[in-house]
Formats: C-alpha cells, structure tokens, sequence
C-alpha cells in the first residue's frame, strides 16, 4: 500500500514510469467494469483508456484517503453514465442491432467445438438475454449490480465509490434483481 | 407483516452473503415461515444465478501486453491535439498585438454584433408607448385591488405547481433513473407549496373565486403525497401521485383556469 501512495505522488509529479506502473495493476480491473457497464470489448476498451487518461489528468485531486481502485472505480462509472446520457436513442438502438450480430458471430463460430451446435446456440441465446436485461436496468442500477455482481465489491465499498449512502445502494439492487428477474422469468423453471 | 417487510429488506445482504450470523439466524427462521417471502428469495436468487451464467470476452495475453502502448499512443494524440490548439491560440494572439489592423476589424465586428442586437431588442420587444401605459396601468390596477392581487399570486402558485407535477407525471421509472427526478428537491418545493395554498385558501374569500380554490385544494391534496414521498425509490408513493393527478383531472382543471385568466387580461 505505501508503494502504491509512493507510485501516485511519482505519477503526480508526472513520472510516467510511475503512471504505468499504475496502469499495469489496475488495467484488468478498470477494464472488466468498463466490459461489464458497456457489453462489448471495443466501448470498454475505449471507457478504459479514458478513465486512465481522466485519472492521470486529476490525479493532484486525489486525496489519498480512499482506495486508488475505488477511485478508479468511480471515474469508471461517472464516465460511463455520461457516455451513455450522450448517445442518442437511435445511436443505440442501431450499436444494439449491430453489436447483436457480431456477438452471434462469437458464439456461433466461437471456440465451443466440443459442444453439439444446438447447445451452442441455446448458450448464444442465453448470453443475448442476459446482457438485454442488463440493458434495461437504469445506468445507476446497473452500476450497482455489476459492481456487487460481477466485481464482487461489498456494498459498503459500492456506497463509498458511487458517495451515496448504504440504504439507498441497498434498494437500488433490489430493485435491479427485481427487474432482472422479470426479464429472466422465462429461464426460471430450470433453476428454482 | 412487519416481520415480512423487515425480511426483504436483508434480501440483498443474504442473497451476496454479507449478512452477519445473528442476522442470518433471524432471516432463515422467517423464511421458514413464511412461505410468501421464501418464494420470493427463492426467485430474486434464481435470478442472480442465471445472471452468474454470463460470460466476458476475455482479450488475449497478446492485447494486455498492448495496453500500455495503445494508451500511451492515445494520451500523446490528445495531447497534440490539445498543445496544437493553443498554439493556435497563441498565434493568433501574436496576430492581434503585431497586428493592430486585425484588432481594429475585429473591435468594428463586435461593436457591430452589439449594435445589431441592440436594435433588434428595441424594434422586436420594445412596444409601442401606449402598451407600455397600458401596462403601467394594469399594474396599479392590480396593486389597487386586494382581490386581484391574490388572483395573481394564486395564477404564479397554479404555474409553478404544474411544473411540478408535469415532471412527476411524466417521470418514467422503466426508462429513467430515480435521480434525475431530484425528489428531495421536489418535497421541498412542495411542502413550501402546501403552506402557500393554505393562506391563499384563506384569502380567495370571493364567491367569484371558489372554482380557484377548489383547484388550489386539490393540488394542495397533490402536492402532500409528493412532499411525503418516502425516497427516490418510493415507486408506489410516485404511482399515487400521477393517478390521483389522473383521477382528479388536475392538468385538465389547471389548464382551464389558464385560459380563463389569460381571457380575463384580454378583457382588461
């Protein structure tokens, strides 16, 4: 931990080393949400690289007295809100479409050459329908859910990241299974 | 009941095992006997498995050892991008000292831009003399007489708890994010609403006004839920809101007296 507060005074002063060696340790982690709030590889690598460019421009604005990956963390989210608020409702709904094909594309002519080709195809439908429902969470719920789902942060830390309080986290997640239920409801005979 | 209601609330917390053992104890005992909150668990947790079924594409070793290389690349880019502006900036800055002929044009184009504005307000909103003591007058009209002076203050109330409502009312909770609809705001403002309707309840005493204030008593009925709401997540509370704004036909009535004041002016 004091070796990371060393890097970020390094890198405040503008030692690039210093910076890259930050970017090594956290560009897994930083990527992963961005993949998790955007649903493809070519926004989160887009949403990673700003983050990193964001956190290096305002890193004499951190104070050090919360973690450097829950900092990270925060630029990550803010600016994949406002990135979406951004978008125009045309310009998704035609990424949508697009991004539905190639993603058909990867599961079809993917790497699962064991498995019979109607397993495949029920696993490809499976990972639409997923990442749909995530689509329809609200950009705060699915912050949240992504953040405790899938980044296994505490909700604590998740209140701490989006400076919101306990409670509120709470609800909000709630209410996202809930929604997410209601999108999954056709999967739910063969889990329950 | 109370019981059920306490149970969900750690739905969450058990479901992402962060509930402490005390906790867990409780929780277990009422799934156990409840059954309307066990199948409820049973499917919010159902649901997070299928969630758990999603996977990532993960990028190749070939792409992680590239980081660095494609963000370097691109934060030298903006950088360019950004030291070519102000280059360009100094340069026409040089321009403008070196160059008083530059400065002088563009001096003459910005008094004229302020002299063209100028001339539109006074010929688009300026009026004709007469507008203006016909205005003066209505003003002193109003101040004179008490009654109007509250018909007007009653207008500015209906106005202002319209823009309230509208946003409630069109507040979409399938597409929009609780937040935008900044409800502790909202509350504030309606809870200050609630008290005016109250005095202007008290003051509109004129029989011709009593539609007015049948209208300012069912807004203010309105305006209570909001200011009562519980949180940003108090969907229920909002859904209250927009059908007894529906029911009473609040927008309809609203727009009603609108026109009728707007033709009461005219006739002024």
């Amino acid at each position: 931990m004091k070796e990371e507060q060393v890097l970020v005074e390094r890198a405040r002063r503008g030692e690039m080393f210093a910076f890259r060696e930050l970017v090594e340790r956290y560009k897994k982690k930083v990527y992963y949400l961005a993949y998790d709030l955007t649903g493809n590889h070519h926004d989160a690598e887009d949403l990673s690289q700003e983050v990193f460019i964001k956190a290096f421009r305002s890193l004499k604005n951190f104070r050090g007295d919360a973690k450097l990956s829950s900092w990270l963390y925060r630029i990550t989210v803010n600016t994949a809100i406002s990135q979406q608020r951004k978008k125009s409702v045309s310009q998704m709904q035609l990424q949508e479409s697009f991004e539905e094909e190639s993603r058909n594309e990867v599961q079809f002519s993917g790497g699962e050459t064991t498995q019979n080709p109607e397993k495949c195809a029920e696993a490809g439908l499976m990972q639409q329908h997923i990442e749909k429902a995530l689509q329809k969470l609200s950009p705060r719920e699915k912050s949240i859910f992504v953040l405790r789902h899938y980044n296994d942060l505490p909700l604590k830390e998740i209140a701490d990241i989006l400076k919101i309080n306990l409670g509120t986290v709470k609800s909000m997640l709630f209410r996202a299974i809930q929604k997410l239920r209601k999108e999954l409801a056709f999967y739910k005979q063969e889990f329950l | 009941m109370n019981n059920c209601r306490k149970c969900r609330s750690m739905f969450v917390e058990a479901i992402y095992g962060e509930l402490t053992s005390d906790q867990q104890e409780r929780f277990k005992s009422h799934l156990e006997s409840c059954p309307k909150c066990a199948e409820e668990f049973a499917g919010m947790k159902s649901s997070t498995e299928i969630m758990n079924k999603r996977v990532r594409t993960e990028p190749d070793a070939h792409y992680w050892e590239g980081y660095w290389d494609h963000l370097a690349e691109r934060m030298e880019r903006e950088e360019n991008q950004v030291s070519k502006f102000s280059a360009l900036w100094q340069h026409f800055k040089k321009n403008l000292y070196f160059e008083p002929r530059l400065t002088y044009r563009l001096a003459g184009a910005v008094a004229l831009l302020v002299i063209g504005i100028f001339i539109g307000k006074l010929y688009f909103a300026g009026g004709s003399s007469t507008d203006f003591q016909h205005g003066i007058a209505e003003q002193n009209l109003k101040i004179s007489s008490g009654q109007t002076t509250v018909k007007v203050r009653a207008d500015r109330y209906i106005a202002r708890s319209k823009v309230l409502l509208l946003g409630m009312i069109n507040f979409d909770p399938e597409t929009e994010d609780a937040y935008a609809l900044n409800l502790p705001y909202q509350k504030r403002i309606s809870q200050n609403l609630v008290q005016e309707a109250v005095v202007l309840k008290n003051e509109l005493n004129d029989p011709a006004y009593e539609q007015l204030r049948e209208l300012i008593g069912d807004l203010e009925v309105i305006l209570l839920q909001i200011a009562n709401l519980e949180s940003e997540l108090d969907m229920d509370g909002i859904e209250m809101v927009k059908s007894g704004a529906d029911r009473r036909g609040i927008l309809l009535k609203i727009n009603l007296e609108e026109m009728q004041s707007v033709n009461q002016q005219k006739k002024i």
